[in-house]
């Protein structure tokens, strides 16, 4: 079933349509938070909240990828708790995922990339994330945040960069 | 021999390019398989997912439940409660353009020149007309629009559209009425005078919605009314001219009615990405 059926089902209430939704988008879109916030619970919260929204102004849905429109969400949702955050926390709390969280303790390899992608700037880890993990073209990336596509680019260029030279160094460039 | 340089440098581009994409192929890979290894060891939480689709189902339910009046109605308690001083102004002004025709054929105000100046005047009438047109739409959007929207289901975009279409048709007729009126007047070519009066009609219209276009343009409301004063002192300007008005122009007449209506639907294009975007809404 298309995007677009989905949509029209969602519309006339249909909690089929809803279900396959949740099925096809849920996971990644948690991915998405989890792998730029570095929190599980935060970005469970967040995901959630990026299908309310959707559902919300789902008359106003005029896209025709839904990935794309649920990553836009998602990002912008991610952005304001980067700014809650930012008076409450320090950058290390995000740092810090998996010694709190029993889910990841132990888990070396998802944790030093977890660590590792918080080191990047903010905007070049929703790139990232979005061009590695998502494997989404770049002109979906320009169009998802906004930017052109030059940018896009070369952060892309330069957090790949970072990120490989970080892994490289042991335990993520971390003191252990 | 340059010839198979440049094939030569060709060659060599593709290849280095070939090259470098596959190297950050490679590379990005690398990071994929991190990736991949990282989504192994995490597990979605089943429950939290269930939690929202339940969640989801509620808000839809509680859509599904809300009540819609027909589109009929909106429309009806729309009009009902919109304030209808200025739209009433416009259709009096809009009115007045093919009465002032008549009377003035009638009278012979202006003697021999009659015809010109009245040609003149239906010109700078309609760019009048549409500065008063572009006034409403400022009204409109600068008046709680987007509150409205919520409250009678017509968004932002819906009631902009309605708005331009109202005050857009009635121009159309006020102006279709004159040159129809000034042609049988004084015998002038009905498709000549459309042009002569068309043309500054949209480039009037280009000037206002560009004006609001833009966030000073729709702070300041006498920015269109200079607008408004401008383009019939450059009418009055052309008016002078022998060759502006002769059958051997009408093809550049024409051509700028065309250019014209292109700029128009950019214009309104760009203006209802805009009011999408919530850029016009949000001016202080």
């Amino acid at each position: 079933m298309t995007d677009k059926e989905l949509i029209r089902k969602v519309h006339n209430g249909d909690k089929e349509a809803l279900n396959l939704i949740i099925a096809a988008y849920y996971d990644d879109i948690y991915r998405f938070c989890l792998y730029l916030t570095g929190q599980e619970t935060d970005s469970y919260d967040i995901t959630q909240d990026v299908f309310l929204r959707f559902i919300k102004y789902i008359d106003s849905y005029q896209h025709r990828n839904l990935k794309g429109y649920l990553l836009i969400i998602a990002r912008n949702l991610c952005r304001d708790y980067f700014h809650r955050k930012r008076d409450t926390a320090c950058i290390e709390d995000a740092v810090c995922l998996g010694q709190e969280d029993k889910q990841l303790t132990g888990l070396e390899d998802s944790l030093l990339l977890f660590q590792t992608l918080q080191k990047l700037p903010v905007k070049q880890r929703e790139i990232i994330i979005m061009r590695i993990y998502e494997e989404l073209p770049f002109h979906e990336i320009a169009r998802i945040t906004g930017c052109n596509l030059s940018t896009v680019k070369s952060r892309f260029r330069l957090g790949a960069g970072h990120l490989r030279k970080l892994l490289e160094e042991p335990f993520g460039g971390y003191d252990v | 021999m340059y010839k198979k340089n440049r094939t030569h440098l060709k060659i060599n581009t593709a290849i280095s390019v070939l090259h470098m994409q596959g190297e950050s192929a490679s590379a990005t890979d690398d990071l994929k398989s991190r990736f991949t290894a990282a989504d192994r060891q995490l597990p979605i939480d089943e429950r939290r997912k269930s939690e929202t689709l339940a969640l989801l189902c509620r808000e839809t339910q509680s859509r599904a439940n809300r009540p819609v009046q027909n589109k009929r109605l909106l429309l009806r308690n729309l009009l009902r409660y919109t304030d209808r001083s200025l739209p009433g102004i416009h259709i009096l002004c809009c009115t007045a353009l093919p009465l002032l025709l008549l009377y003035a054929g009638n009278r012979d105000f202006f003697g021999e020149n009659d015809a010109a100046v009245m040609v003149f005047l239906s010109m700078v009438f309609p760019c009048f007309l549409t500065f008063f047109s572009y006034f409403e739409l400022r009204q409109l959007c600068l008046t709680g629009i987007a509150e409205l929207g919520k409250t009678c289901f017509f968004h932002a975009g819906q009631l902009a559209a309605l708005t331009m279409a109202f005050s857009g048709i009635l121009n159309l007729m006020a102006v279709s009425a004159g040159i129809f009126l000034a042609g049988l007047q004084w015998k002038i070519r009905l498709l000549q005078l459309c042009l002569y009066v068309l043309v500054p009609f949209i480039f009037m219209q280009c000037l206002c919605l560009g004006c609001m276009l833009t966030e000073t343009g729709r702070r300041h409301p006498w920015l269109n009314a200079a607008l408004g004063l401008t383009l019939p002192l450059c009418l009055s300007s052309l008016s002078q001219s022998q060759t502006a008005y002769t059958e051997a122009a009408l093809l550049v007449w024409a051509a700028a009615l065309f250019t014209g209506i292109l700029i128009l639907a950019a214009e309104i294009r760009i203006f209802f990405i805009k009011l999408e975007k919530g850029d016009i809404l949000c001016t202080e």
